[in-house]
């Protein structure tokens, strides 16, 4: 596709009660091929996805986006870092970041 | 809100989902069907010849094996299933939403017969991988030409 650079990988990102959820589609990468990281409240997804395929085959149909990816996404607040935990599963990367709430004691 | 660098693709990108909601919109009205019954998500595949097999290769992160059905009949092979939310949260709790859940289906016409009890399928990080081995008449072979004097 044109502009699939813009539209790989395709994620969600959703608020609840107690944190914000990133889940991104991204099938069939090596997590050592994903690095993740928080500078502020910025949180940069990136990596590169290879193909594997092996021996001299013959393209029928090649749709699948290979090569490097990067995503930037804004946070609404600068987590800590063990705040942050991410998993892999089925194809599908899931970064769960904590929202903290402080309670502020009134005085007076 | 979540602030990202301005891009044109993303305005084409934008302007191409508004004119599919559009055309959605359209047939449903025009049909009397629901958005659901009338789009079928076509999630990307590559499809390659290895010389003795045809691999399939489908990209469904996120998608259940239990959801997911393969059928040969002939030439023609047919991938179908549904995408489901694990959990659904409510819309005015996203940031952001891009990836799309629901049925999908892909049919591709092999274009060499298959032996039917040799079919494999794997299903692994969200890649449907779907091996069919030729029938030996329809491997490259080489013919020698005897020379008749």
């Amino acid at each position: 596709m044109f502009f699939i650079e813009y539209s790989f990988p395709l994620m969600d990102i959703y608020e609840t009660e107690d944190s914000v959820v990133v889940e991104v589609d991204l099938p069939a990468v090596n997590l050592d091929d994903i690095k993740l990281t928080v500078e502020g409240s910025r949180l940069v997804i990136e990596g590169v996805r290879d193909k594997v395929v092996t021996g001299n085959v013959r393209y029928h149909v090649m749709e699948r986006y290979f090569g490097r990816f990067k995503r930037i996404i804004e946070l609404p607040f600068t987590p800590s870092n063990n705040d942050i935990k991410a998993n892999y599963k089925q194809g599908v990367l899931v970064i769960t970041i904590l929202k903290r709430t402080y309670n502020v004691v009134l005085e007076g | 809100m979540a602030v990202v660098r301005w891009s044109p693709w993303r305005e084409i990108e934008r302007l191409r989902r508004i004119m599919e909601d559009a055309f959605d919109e359209f047939l449903t009205e025009t049909t009397g069907r629901t958005k659901k019954e009338t789009f079928e998500l076509a999630p990307p595949m590559d499809v390659y010849d290895t010389g003795d097999r045809i691999v399939v290769k489908v990209e469904l992160p996120g998608v259940k094996k239990e959801d997911v059905e393969v059928t040969v009949k002939g030439r023609e092979l047919v991938i179908k299933g549904e995408k489901r939310k694990e959990e659904e949260q409510k819309d005015e709790n996203y940031y952001c939403s891009e990836r799309i859940y629901g049925k999908f289906v892909r049919a591709i016409t092999l274009p060499v017969d298959v032996k039917m009890n040799e079919i494999k399928a794997t299903f692994r990080n969200g890649v449907l991988e779907v091996e069919l081995p030729k029938v030996e008449e329809a491997r490259a072979r080489e013919i020698k030409i005897e020379v008749v004097e």
